[in-house]
């Protein structure tokens, strides 16, 4: 009697063979080999753009990177708990008053391609091309130090103006991945881009654009027993229906599912794993707190009555959305539930309108990008609003448009608008970007232009501070006051959910999006 | 006027119909709302690093300038850098150019295999079932979108069958696995193609049978399928021929949404993505390549249609 797989590819071949003609048939075999070869494929939206850790700006940049580099400090996976053992780093300590982080490096590890061991030249050179290369890193104060001491080949001190407690998260990230200087060199920076060259778990092969970028695994990773893959395929599908097809055909291995229909779909079968997580994500509704009405907090807080985004999340979102608390995510630190919250309450929104002197409602217009994740859930408050008296004109805006007119701030009185932003374990940097008076658009992300005195003061006293107890009580104080005074409207936190086949390990969705594939194996 | 001067005359006709769309790309990319140094770097951004990244992709320059220094790099065949990747854009549409072109012909060959035979089918047997039933068919087939009938090709034919590849073009070093991917693209390309040559072949060969000379040929004795391929269809493939290569330039640009749909890479999938990415560079030079394309298949079209029949000149056209 066949096997399954034997039948499966008799019947394949027999319907090329009539189908398309002698030809097509001796083609078939294990068609993207995602399946049962030790050979991952994983699905991706787009192709990546650069592949150079100072220069990367987009997810699916940073998703091939974390398997082609290796971290000075790194997660563990799933997670946004340092893991010593992911990290390039043997120790990395603060002095007293934060200001000095000295990193003491593994030694014996090697980088892929023969460019020998990692040492403190390599993170020296990495740091450099960041500064001169990376502005926006400087910018946003992400790895901002003063100088770097090099002691010797494994030990460094960066030293910083002001406590930066919040960069052991940096490290992380790309700007923490550290290529080999003289691969830099040899290959050219542009070159580099497309022929990476780390210390992480996969080394690459090859890159075929629009098509496929193909790693392999390396023998010498510093993690031992890992990588568990052979190879790892990332191949880049823009069309989610057509990704979806992919995955039942056994092309890909893992995806990201990006629709509570298709969610709904994959969680009935059996042969499908599901992993998800609660994204460092906050999707809101913003309101122009300089602009009448919302200029008064009574107005602001009527309209986070009038919203039921409970529904927008069970019906719009079912399975992909998190309630939540505070504009942080739960996995930020010093997150805390002990805030002022607003159930849906018509009543109590008239309630207010009417003590602000908005009794018979008013009309404002409310700028939306052409992106269902934001217009849908836009549609819902429209009609949330109108049940109080209170009209939103959608302006619907392309999201070029959309995105010069709210972001870098050319036009500075839209009364509202509707966004998501992406945040860190460490909330230092996000949270002033965010709130803090002095970081309003095109230089900051304080897009709602809020002005809160006490708020200003406890971010700088925050993101100055050692003492971890302060820190909890100045990062809660934040995040009361701005769920008091509220500039925004919190809809969800947005669950990053992924489909793999049911033989698939070791592979765990990250709050961050990080794909990480080190642990992923294809079980018996 | 001889075939040489000919196809000289038609190439020189062919260079301010370039310079005309390399033109209107420069200006029409330029109205788009975004910067696409402020797209690049992100949504938070310094005003000085926008300024020297402007400075170093020459965004700083007046448009005057800009055009000039950019019209200079297209006569040397130098077409930029991407913006999103400081790649050279002409390298990056090499790379994609051909998967471009196998896409397009092979939704043409499909289009004619299909849309040829039906259409003298439908002719021949005009008025009865079969006729009825090709005309129904070609009428769903314009009438149906194209990434629709590509999704529905994948769902079945690689999700639920796994015949076909759902995606991916294959390797260009190896002719058969390029042929396998090739196959749903092509039909979904082919599809619309198809259904209007159908519809254009049988209403030209009906008007063909007619025709006395026809008539005499099966007078004479000559088998049917002599008169049907010899005398009538030579006749009625010469409106035929001009729609074939009009959908051919249409064809290329039609490789755009089916490159999406099944994830090939292509010269469509690259303008898409630089048209979303503001990447002036790349935009630029892939309407460029796809303008010349579309007139190269029209000269060809011209050619051929001097061999299809004899009655036009090169004077005529």
């Amino acid at each position: 009697m066949l096997s399954p797989l034997k039948r499966r590819e008799l019947i394949k071949s027999g319907a090329v063979a009539v189908g398309s003609g002698a030809l097509l048939a001796g083609c078939l075999g294990d068609e993207g080999g995602a399946v049962g070869e030790g050979s991952l494929t994983v699905r991706q939206t787009y192709d990546f753009v650069n592949l150079d850790p100072v220069h990367q700006e987009n997810v699916t940049d940073r998703q091939i990177c974390a398997n082609i580099f290796a971290p000075l400090v790194g997660y563990e996976i799933g997670t946004t708990e340092p893991s010593s053992e992911r990290s390039l780093a043997d120790d990395w300590e603060f002095n007293e008053d934060g200001t000095e982080l000295t990193l003491t490096l593994k030694e014996g590890i090697q980088f892929h391609d023969g460019y020998g061991e990692l040492t403190t030249t390599d993170v020296e050179y990495h740091f450099d091309r960041i500064l001169e290369g990376s502005p926006r890193a400087v910018e946003l104060n992400q790895l901002n130090y003063e100088t770097l001491e090099v002691e010797d080949d494994y030990t460094c001190t960066m030293v910083f103006e002001e406590p930066a407690l919040a960069v052991e998260h940096q490290l992380g990230t790309p700007l923490g991945m550290i290529p080999p200087a003289d691969a830099v060199d040899d290959i050219g920076e542009n070159e580099f881009a497309s022929n990476p060259v780390g210390a992480g778990a996969f080394e690459f092969v090859e890159h075929v654009p629009d098509e496929r970028t193909e790693l392999e695994a390396y023998d010498d990773y510093h993690v031992e027993g890992l990588p568990e893959a052979d190879e790892l395929t990332f191949r880049p599908i823009p069309e989610d229906a057509t990704a979806a097809s992919s995955f039942d055909a056994g092309e890909i291995a893992v995806f990201q599912v990006n629709s509570s229909d298709r969610l709904a779909a994959l969680e009935d079968r059996d042969d499908v794993k599901i992993t998800r997580t609660a994204g460092l994500i906050t999707r809101f509704a913003g309101f122009n707190c300089q602009i009448e009405p919302f200029d008064d907090v009574r107005v602001r807080q009527a309209l986070n009555y009038a919203a039921n985004t409970q529904a927008i999340r069970e019906e719009l979102y079912p399975g992909m959305a998190e309630a939540p608390a505070s504009f942080t995510a739960p996995d930020v630190d010093y997150n805390t539930d002990d805030v002022p919250t607003y159930e849906y309450n018509p009543d109590r929104a008239i309630e207010l309108l009417e003590e602000a002197g908005y009794g018979d409602g008013f009309e404002f217009t409310w700028m939306v990008p052409r992106v269902g994740r934001f217009s849908e859930p836009a549609e819902v408050l429209q009609s949330n609003f109108l049940e109080i008296g209170v009209e939103a004109n959608l302006e619907i805006r392309d999201s070029g448009t959309y995105t010069e007119t709210i972001i870098t701030g050319t036009d500075h009185d839209v009364p509202m608008f509707i966004h998501s932003l992406s945040q860190t374990p460490a909330p230092d940097i996000f949270l002033a970007n965010a709130f803090h008076s002095e970081n309003v658009p095109p230089d900051g992300g304080n897009y709602w232009y809020y002005d809160n005195e006490d708020v200003d003061t406890w971010l700088e006293e925050a993101t100055t501070t050692v003492d971890e107890e302060e820190r909890a009580e100045l990062f809660g104080n934040i995040q009361h006051a701005v769920n008091e005074d509220p500039p925004g409207i919190w809809i969800d936190h947005e669950q990053f959910v992924f489909a793999m086949q049911d033989h698939v390990s070791g592979f765990e969705a990250d709050p961050q999006r990080r794909m990480e594939f080190e642990r992923s194996a294809f079980e018996e | 006027m001889g075939f040489r001067r000919y196809v000289l005359k038609r190439v020189l006709q062919a260079i301010p119909t370039i310079i005309a769309v390399v033109t209107i790309a420069f200006f029409m990319i330029r109205f788009i709302p975004g910067d696409p140094v402020e797209i690049m770097m992100g949504y938070t951004s310094d005003q000085q690093v926008i300024e020297s990244l402007q400075q170093r992709y020459g965004l700083d320059q007046p448009l005057w300038r800009q055009y000039l220094e950019f019209m200079y790099g297209y006569l040397t065949f130098d077409f930029g850098t991407s913006v999103r990747t400081g790649r050279a854009v002409e390298s990056m549409i090499m790379a994609r150019l051909p998967h471009t072109i196998l896409l397009a012909t092979g939704g043409m060959i499909i289009a004619l295999l299909i849309g040829i035979p039906a259409g003298i089918i439908a002719a021949v047997n005009r008025d009865e079932m079969t006729d009825d039933g090709v005309m129904v068919g070609a009428l769903l087939g314009v009438s149906t979108p194209d990434f629709w009938i590509g999704l529905i090709l994948i769902l079945v034919f690689a999700g639920s069958l796994g015949i076909f590849p759902a995606t991916g073009a294959g390797s260009l070093n190896d002719p058969v696995e390029l042929l396998h991917h090739l196959v749903l693209p092509a039909i979904t390309l082919g599809t619309f193609t198809a259904s209007l040559i159908a519809r254009l072949t049988r209403s030209s060969m009906i008007g063909v049978l007619e025709k006395d000379y026809v008539q005499a040929a099966r007078a004479r004795g000559i088998g049917e399928r002599t008169v049907i391929y010899k005398h009538a269809f030579r006749n009625a493939s010469v409106p035929v021929i001009t729609v074939v290569g009009l959908y051919f330039g249409n064809a290329i640009a039609g490789t755009i949404v089916i490159e999406e749909v099944f994830a090939r890479p292509g010269v469509g999938r690259l303008l898409l993505d630089s048209i979303f990415g503001r990447d002036y560079p790349v935009v630029q030079g892939t309407v460029v390549v796809i303008a010349v394309m579309y007139i190269t298949v029209n000269l060809i079209t011209d050619l051929v249609y001097t061999k299809a029949d004899p009655k036009i000149t090169y004077e005529d056209t």
